[in-house]
């Protein structure tokens, strides 16, 4: 889970209250992924009980402070360094390709063409978000688009390549 | 800005037209592009919206005025002033330099020396290729020389930019200069675009995306307004898994 990871990281960098994770955490992701404290707290117990941190004083929750323990950092550096695998069949839209074809759905090149209506509007989204991004400021979130630009490439294409076969059929 | 009616061009008979009955508004100011298989016809659509070739039927009205009724020369000089062309392969004049490149439709239109030095010094420095007004079009790279004929388009201040497949030759990083250039053109200076690209990252900097097949606009697909905090999202939630 990344929440858990994330919260290493921030404390990789220097000693910090729960408070001051999940507001770092959602500087981090520009806002976009809320954080509630709740889960700062059980996530910050969970990595005590494993050992991976360790809280600087006893006393009142919002006031301990942690800190990232050795094994800590060994676990984040194992973490960033295991290779991401995607799983192809978890893709939500060839999922449901498979059940179009398992029911023999007859409006099945409909799926592939709102889709790629779909896919278009998202570059497009992409491109107005990207423009909008300050190459100095945002460089991560430059790093995230560029990618989704790029995926989205790459599933147009494949895409079109269904849409043949579709045609051919 | 553009309005294209009832357009059809064939090339042999007996055959699919490559244009087949298209209608088409392009508003002053809109960014569009248009995306299809190989062979279907987009360049063919583009010529005919530039008045670089003669339809079968159907007429192409630019600024208001009819395209394809007006006299050759009369058709010339509208082509020259309000339409600014980008190629693929660039089409600079390669006995020419960077400066006599851009300054070319000037040339031809007779404009006053000094108004083309200023304009020629204008674009030069607006496009980056200061230092270059010397070299020849050889001694360029793919992206200068895409750079140099966006210059030349610009040159007669034209009210619409038709470019088939701007970056077709360019690496990504060079085609994200050009797609800059254009985006720039288009934001700050309301310019009327018409794009062909095959590339969907390449269309994606319009926007508006017709997708073109067998000689017709398949789909039409233009920006919705406002829902971009929902793209984030996806990305978020696929971090998190
Ligand atoms: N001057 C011409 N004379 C005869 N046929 C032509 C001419 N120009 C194009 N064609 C034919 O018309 C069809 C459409 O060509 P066009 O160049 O418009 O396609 P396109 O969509 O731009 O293709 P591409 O993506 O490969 O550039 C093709 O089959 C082509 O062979
Ligand atoms: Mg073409």
């Amino acid at each position: 889970m990344s929440v858990k990871h994330a919260i290493l990281a921030l404390l990789y960098q220097q000693n910090r209250h729960g408070y001051d994770i999940k507001t770092q955490f959602e500087s981090m992701v520009h806002g976009q992924w809320p954080l509630n404290a709740g889960q700062v707290y059980t996530t910050l117990d969970r990595l005590t009980r494993d050992g991976l941190v360790e809280p600087l004083a006893e006393g009142d929750r919002d006031r301990k402070e942690y800190r990232i323990t050795d094994a800590g950092k060994e676990a984040l550096h194992q973490w960033l360094l295991t290779p991401v695998e995607r799983s192809l069949l978890k893709d939500a839209f060839f999922f449901k390709l498979l059940c179009a074809q398992e029911i023999d759905f007859p409006r099945k090149s409909e799926i592939l063409n709102r889709q790629r209506s779909s896919l278009i509007r998202h570059m497009m989204q992409l491109r107005q978000l990207r423009a909008g991004l300050d190459p100095k400021r945002h460089k991560a979130m430059i790093y995230l688009v560029e990618g989704g630009i790029l995926h989205l490439e790459a599933d147009m294409k494949w895409l079109e390549m269904l849409l043949e076969e579709s045609e051919m059929e | 800005m553009i309005v294209v009616e009832g357009l059809r061009k064939q090339y042999r008979s007996g055959e699919q037209p490559v244009v087949d009955h298209v209608n088409l508004e392009v508003k002053q100011g809109e960014f569009t592009a248009i995306m299809g298989p190989s062979g279907s016809g987009k360049s063919t659509l583009l010529n005919l919206m530039g008045g670089l070739d003669l339809p079968d039927q159907g007429t192409v009205y630019v600024d208001g005025l009819p395209l394809h009724t007006l006299s050759e020369k009369r058709r010339t000089l509208m082509r020259r002033r309000k339409i600014g062309y980008i190629f693929q392969n660039y089409q600079l004049l390669s006995m020419l330099n960077v400066r006599e490149n851009i300054a070319f439709p000037m040339s031809v239109d007779r404009c006053p020396k000094e108004e083309i030095q200023l304009r020629v010094q204008e674009l030069v420095k607006e496009l980056g290729l200061k230092g270059k007004e010397e070299a020849v079009p050889d001694e360029l790279s793919g992206g200068q020389q895409q750079r140099v004929a966006i210059a030349r388009a610009l040159a007669m201040q034209p009210k619409v930019i038709l470019a088939d497949e701007p970056t077709g030759n360019l690496d990504r990083k060079r085609s994200q200069e050009v797609m800059e250039i254009l985006l720039h053109l288009h934001r700050k200076e309301r310019m009327t675009i018409v794009m062909v690209t095959h590339d969907l990252s390449v269309a994606g900097y319009a926007e508006r995306i017709l997708l073109y097949k067998d000689g017709r606009i398949e789909s039409d697909i233009r920006q919705k307004e406002g829902d971009m905090p929902r793209v984030l999202e996806d990305f978020l939630a696929q971090l998190q898994t």
